[in-house]
C-alpha cells in the first residue's frame, strides 16, 4: 500500500523535484494520521506543518540505510502527537475539541463530515492509547501492518490482531450509538 | 461495509490552500535582487568608463584624430 520512499535526494537542491513528489505523496498521509489521532482539522494542520518543518530542517540527519523515509517521517509525527497530548492532558478534556470549518465543500456536507469525525474521535478517545495510534497509522496514514510494526515495538501479526479488535469495537460502538 | 471500509471513509484530502501554503513555507522561492541602475560600481570599472568617455570625446571633437581613425594610410 505504501511506497517506501528515498529521502537522501532531499540533501541536494538540484533534486528538488523529488522533494515535490515526496511532499505530494506524504502530506495527505501525515495530515490524516493527525486527523484520526486528534479528530480536529485545525490541530491536524498544525501538527502536519510541524512534522514537515522538522523533517525539512533535519533532512541532513536522515540516513537511507536506517530505514525508509516513511518510517523516519512518521517517527517525527508520532513524537509530535505524543508531545501534543502530553501538553493537552493538563489543559483540555480529550473530547472537547471544537468543530472547525471545512473549506471547498458545501456547508451541510462539511458540517456532517465534521460531526462524524468528531463522533469517531470521541469513540477513538475511549480506546487505549496504543490502539488509537494504530488506527491512525493504519487508516489515516495508510501504512501497512508491516510498516506499522517497523515503527512500533509490535510484531506484524500483533499489529493485525490489535487493529482487527479495535476496528470491530469501534464499528460496534458506532452502530450502537445511532 | 466491513470494518476497514468503515474506518477508511473518514479519510479526507488536506485543504489545497493549506498544502500550497505549507509547501511555500518549506521551500521559499529564491530571492532575486536587482542592482539599481545607478548603483555604485567598483573603482576599476569607473576608471575604464571615464577613459572610454574621454576617448570618445576626443575622437568626436578632433578632426585630425577622427580622420586618422577613419582613413588608413597607404
Amino acid at each position: 500500500m505504501i511506497a517506501e520512499l528515498d529521502f537522501d535526494t532531499l540533501a541536494t537542491d538540484q533534486r528538488k523535484i523529488d522533494w515535490d513528489c515526496l511532499y505530494e505523496e506524504q502530506l495527505p498521509r501525515v495530515y490524516n494520521f493527525f486527523r484520526y489521532r486528534t479528530g480536529d482539522k485545525a490541530v491536524a494542520e498544525d501538527l502536519t506543518a510541524a512534522t514537515f518543518e522538522q523533517a525539512w530542517r533535519h533532512r541532513g540527519r536522515y540516513r537511507r540505510h536506517q530505514g525508509a523515509f516513511t518510517t523516519w517521517l512518521f517517527t517525527i509525527a508520532r513524537n509530535l502527537a505524543t508531545d501534543y497530548y502530553r501538553q493537552r492532558r493538563d489543559l483540555v478534556p480529550l473530547d472537547s475539541v471544537a468543530p472547525s470549518p471545512t473549506f471547498g465543500r458545501p456547508a451541510e456536507e462539511a458540517i456532517q463530515r465534521q460531526e462524524e469525525m468528531q463522533r469517531l474521535a470521541t469513540l477513538l478517545a475511549r480506546l487505549p492509547e496504543r490502539e488509537q495510534e494504530l488506527i491512525a497509522l493504519k487508516y489515516g496514514a495508510g501504512l501497512t501492518n508491516r510498516a506499522i510494526a517497523g515503527l512500533t515495538t509490535l510484531s506484524e501479526s500483533n499489529v493485525g490482531s490489535i487493529l482487527h479488535r479495535a476496528a470491530q469495537r469501534l464499528r460496534a460502538e458506532w452502530e450502537d450509538e445511532r | 461495509m466491513n470494518e476497514d471500509d468503515f474506518l477508511r471513509r473518514f479519510w479526507q484530502a488536506p485543504d489545497p490552500a493549506f498544502a500550497i501554503k505549507l509547501k511555500q513555507e518549506l521551500t521559499p522561492p529564491p530571492v532575486i535582487t536587482i542592482r539599481p541602475f545607478f548603483a555604485p560600481i567598483d573603482q576599476t570599472r569607473r576608471t575604464l568608463n571615464i577613459l572610454a568617455l574621454v576617448l570618445a570625446v576626443v575622437v568626436v571633437l578632433s578632426p585630425d584624430a577622427r580622420s586618422r581613425l577613419v582613413s588608413q594610410p597607404g
